[in-house]
């Protein structure tokens, strides 16, 4: 004899969402059961009882709410139409800027000038799990700036006498997401925004290699080889570009050096 | 310009259909007449925007029970509020009751009111999707949980419900 049937299979029955062969199933056993029968006839009747003498709240200002609602949709209508007209402007604002960054970039320098010294930074790293890695940014631990006496160390080694405030940013070759350490050894002042090879560009390389990590593409020692070895190279094939694009140019990850 | 015009006269049509189970179920999960009141503003520009941008039409009621859900519980978790339930929990009674009527009817209600609040939140929400006339596929859609557990949840506060009623 089949055991009886639960009350949630009771109701699923009655609302004809049991799947077809345990539907026969239960009405099969319904036909000879007088427990269960009685039981979903019990669990219909509380439900009628309880949809007939449904609460009557929805005593609120009906015809306020409707004014509200047509003002909402009005003030909608009107802010798009004015964002329109706003996006066309910026439309034809933003294509003389990029007019101009294409034409400023195109006569830059390709050659860095400021690309890190492999004898002085050739990237070292800590010990560190691919899971860590990939960790949620809000799971990561938050990244302490770069302890000022190993900046000041870093210059000296670069022989930079008196940085500018804002002008460099002491960068890890190996950036700590991917596991470098905070090494003078992994360090090296790179000026924020000079030049075409900049740290923003370079912030952009490290998201793409961080991605590519987590999504299994390359492993972690290959990325960390990326930077280490010759970090410009790696940004042009790895965004299939031989400059850098002018979205990276404006990208903005770190606080630069004070 | 005139599509928008037709869209809106569409979309308040659907307003004045909605708008009252939409704010009782609100007040099922606890929210007071300000805050559902701006639930409610929030979900139908919201379905403006949806039909304005050429999305789905296909069950646009359950869609506007989910998107107020999903409201709700965003405003309930932020504002940390404890869900009581609806205070004013009434029940209807027959319109011309004689009075010994009205007071089994009182005291009936009074007893309902005070097991439905004290029902979980998602029981109650279940209870309330049902007799707002949804299908259990439905309502397993709007509160984002399985079809088994909307099943499980209703025959939990059916039992309650019934048991109250047997010692009436």
């Amino acid at each position: 004899m089949m055991p009886h049937i639960p009350d949630r299979e009771l109701l699923l029955d009655l609302d004809g969402e049991l799947q077809r062969e345990r539907a026969e199933a239960v009405h099969s056993h319904l036909e000879h059961c007088e427990f269960c029968r009685d039981r979903q006839t019990g669990l219909a009747a509380a439900s009628e009882d309880f949809e007939a003498s449904y609460w009557t709240l929805g005593n609120s200002d009906a015809q306020r709410s409707r004014e509200a609602l047509l003002r909402t949709l009005e003030q909608d209508r009107s802010r798009t139409a004015r964002q329109h007209a706003l996006w066309k402007v910026a439309a034809g604002l933003a294509a003389v800027v990029a007019i101009a960054i294409v034409w400023r970039v195109g006569s830059l320098p390709s050659e860095t000038g400021f690309a890190p010294v492999a004898s002085l930074t050739p990237g070292a790293t800590r010990p560190i799990s691919r899971e860590a890695v990939c960790a949620n940014e809000s799971d990561q631990p938050e990244l302490q700036r770069v302890a000022n006496d190993v900046a000041q160390q870093v210059f000296r080694r670069y022989g930079i006498k008196s940085p500018g405030p804002r002008t460099y940013e002491i960068d890890y070759l190996i950036p700590p997401e991917l596991g470098g350490s905070e090494d003078p050894r992994n360090l090296w002042p790179q000026p924020y925004s000079r030049g075409v090879w900049n740290s923003r560009v370079k912030d952009a390389l490290e998201d793409r290699l961080r991605n590519l990590v987590c999504d299994g593409k390359i492993d972690l020692p290959t990325a960390q080889r990326e930077l280490a070895r010759d970090w410009i190279g790696a940004y042009k094939r790895y965004f299939g570009t031989d400059k850098p694009l002018l979205a990276h140019i404006a990208f903005s990850k770190d606080q630069p050096w004070e | 310009m005139a599509d928008i015009h037709s869209l809106t006269s569409e979309v308040t049509q659907m307003f004045d259909r909605w708008r009252t189970p939409l704010f009782r179920y609100l007040s099922t999960l606890g929210l007071i007449e300000h805050d559902a009141e701006e639930i409610i503003q929030e979900v139908f520009l919201a379905l403006f925007r949806h039909l304005k941008a050429g999305k789905p039409r296909d069950n646009l009621r359950g869609w506007v029970f989910r998107t107020a859900h999903n409201l709700a519980l965003k405003l309930l978790t932020r504002r940390r509020v404890r869900v009581t339930g609806p205070e004013a929990f009434e029940l209807r009674v027959d319109p011309d009751p004689n009075p010994e009527q009205l007071a089994v009817a009182r005291q009936q209600q009074a007893r309902l009111a005070a097991v439905y609040r004290a029902l979980p939140e998602r029981e109650r929400a279940c209870l309330a999707l049902r007799a707002e006339g949804f299908r259990y596929r439905e309502i397993a859609e709007i509160q984002g949980m399985s079809l088994g557990s909307v099943a499980a949840a209703l025959s939990r506060a059916l039992g309650k419900l019934t048991q109250v009623e047997a010692l009436l």
